[in-house]
């Protein structure tokens, strides 16, 4: 679906991304995080055309960004910016409307998105708050039930109800066979629906990887409760002490963890995964994980 | 020419025709009432003379100013970069967008100059003094009024927004004030005034239009050249067809 090789964009002398390459797979889900200004925004929108790279190349559904017939991709590829529509003048009905006929959207399924993420078409854009400007832009990034949908930050400013709708919006399209290429900062959304993580950071890509490998590769939050000994096993190592509760990191066999736990007797216990914004956050501390 | 971004266009567009064409009519109607009461014998000989003169010395600077504006206002990224995110992420081609623009900023300055014309030409008749050179003085506006637009369009997309609001005001102000000055400075004829005089002329869209009040005969007083029309229209019209070769490559954010 997408495949980037060694693209890379300069602003004059500022740096937005730097030989970036990956490719993605039909119907992969992958989450593309972060930090403020590292180049996701310049990378999407690389992506989608409305750039052009200083160099490199990169292909979107078969087609090469410097291709002249590379506009026919969107019938089939959807963008939903970070920033939401803004013709202020504008009715919400004509809005969609206009959108639908370019994009040559189907009524019945635009007039569904409409009431399932309860848009108020009556109004005009600059009587709606952000969220429900921000649903307008959903309703005309899903209309054409793209192959391939890139989104930038999508959940910004939705309640959490509309944000439930989405993401099952999105999973049903992606049961149909979507792609979809999904930047944001609340990794929690990231970890519920993405199976591949990309992070990139000053403009080039530093982790590509599952996000099953990735959870595998770091090592585990172990809880003890009620149980005043210190616990020596190869690698499990204390890192707090709270009362009546111990938390240890665990890198190594979980048969020798539990085998352990068993013959100490521990049976308050929990073992987690640690979370994507704790892994995140180690990288960027230690520079690996 | 795609249709539905046509019509997003005209839609865009719908406030700047509708206010631009009003006052280009108010300003037709005060003006010539204006001229029919303060000299009583109106006559076909000199209505289109004096038409004419209104539309060079009044009209003009506001008229050019509008179409430019409409010129630059049709790209609607560069007014408002969150419709372009989403418009230039269609299956749309960039050629299909070029056209689509150009003739809906074309429509929106048929549409401003037809409204006007239908003003004076219903004045015209309500004091019985329509002539058909008064259409030919209209199609000529119309002609200068694309060059304006054309040029407006070249200018956003061969620069940035704000450089191009500049132009758009500064190309319709300098002529005016210049043609002030070159008729103020007219009998000093010296080099560099005729010099300025022909950069200006090509600046000026409307500078096919001469007025010469000291002429003997009536019909001398007003004058097109059709030739230098027809320089500024091909000429504007070449550079904003070959502006579509960096519009294609350009970045639309």
């Amino acid at each position: 679906m997408i495949e980037i090789k060694n693209l890379t964009k300069y602003y004059g002398e500022t740096v937005g991304c730097k030989d970036i390459k990956f490719n993605v797979k039909q119907g992969d889900r992958v989450g593309f995080i972060g930090p403020n200004g590292s180049g996701k925004t310049t990378l999407i929108r690389l992506l989608t055309g409305l750039l052009v790279p200083t160099d490199g190349s990169a292909k979107v559904m078969g087609k090469s960004l410097s291709d002249k017939d590379f506009h026919k991709v969107f019938k089939d590829f959807s963008y939903l910016s970070n920033i939401p529509i803004k013709m202020n003048q504008f009715y919400v009905k004509n809005v969609i409307s206009y959108f639908r006929k370019l994009k040559n959207s189907s009524v019945e399924y635009v007039d569904y998105l409409i009431k399932y993420f309860e848009v108020e078409t009556e109004k005009k854009i600059h009587e709606l708050s952000y969220g429900n400007t921000k649903k307008i832009s959903i309703v005309v990034a899903l209309m054409n039930q793209p192959r391939l949908l890139i989104l930038d930050e999508p959940t910004s400013g939705l309640d959490p109800i509309m944000q439930n709708r989405f993401f099952s919006e999105l999973k049903r399209l992606c049961d149909k066979g979507m792609t979809v290429f999904f930047s944001s900062h609340i990794l929690s959304e990231i970890e519920d629906f993405c199976k591949r993580i990309i992070l990139i950071r000053e403009g080039s890509i530093v982790l590509d990887t599952s996000l099953c490998k990735l959870k595998q590769r770091t090592h585990k939050i172990v809880n003890v409760k009620n149980h005043d000994s210190i616990i020596n096993l190869n690698g499990l190592s204390l890192v707090e002490e709270q009362l009546g509760k111990d938390i240890y990191h665990f890198n190594g066999e979980m048969k020798e963890l539990l085998e352990c736990f068993l013959k100490r007797q521990i049976i308050d216990f929990t073992i987690e995964d640690v979370s994507l914004s704790n892994m995140v956050e180690m990288y960027y501390e230690s520079e690996a994980i | 020419m795609n249709k539905a971004l046509f019509s997003l266009d005209l839609r865009c567009l719908r406030k700047v025709i509708i206010i631009g064409s009003t006052l280009l009519s108010l300003i037709v109607i005060a003006v010539w009432l204006f001229v029919y009461f303060t000299n009583k014998d109106v006559s076909i000989d000199t209505f289109h003379v004096d038409y004419q003169y209104i539309l060079v010395k009044v009209l003009s600077p506001i008229a050019v100013f509008i179409s430019m504006y409409i010129g630059r206002y049709v790209y609607p990224q560069y007014h408002n970069f969150q419709i372009n995110e989403n418009l230039y992420t269609t299956n749309i081609s960039k050629k299909m967008h070029f056209i689509t623009h150009v003739s809906s900023a074309s429509i929106a300055v048929i549409s401003l100059v037809s409204i006007s014309t239908l003003t004076i030409v219903t004045v015209s008749l309500l004091f019985n003094v329509f002539t058909l050179r008064l259409l030919v003085i209209q199609v000529c506006f119309l002609i200068g009024l694309l060059s304006a637009s054309f040029i407006a369009q070249t200018l956003v997309i061969l620069n940035k927004a704000r450089s191009t609001t500049t132009w758009i005001l500064a190309i319709p102000i300098i002529s005016y004030i210049f043609s002030i000055i070159s008729d103020t400075l007219k009998g000093l004829n010296t080099k560099t005034i005729i010099v300025l005089n022909n950069i200006f002329k090509y600046i000026d869209f409307l500078s096919f239009y001469s007025i010469d009040l000291e002429a003997t005969n009536i019909s001398n007083i007003a004058e097109i050249d059709f030739l230098h029309m027809t320089i500024i229209f091909i000429i504007s019209t070449i550079l904003l067809v070959s502006s579509f070769r960096k519009f294609r490559k350009k970045e639309m954010i």
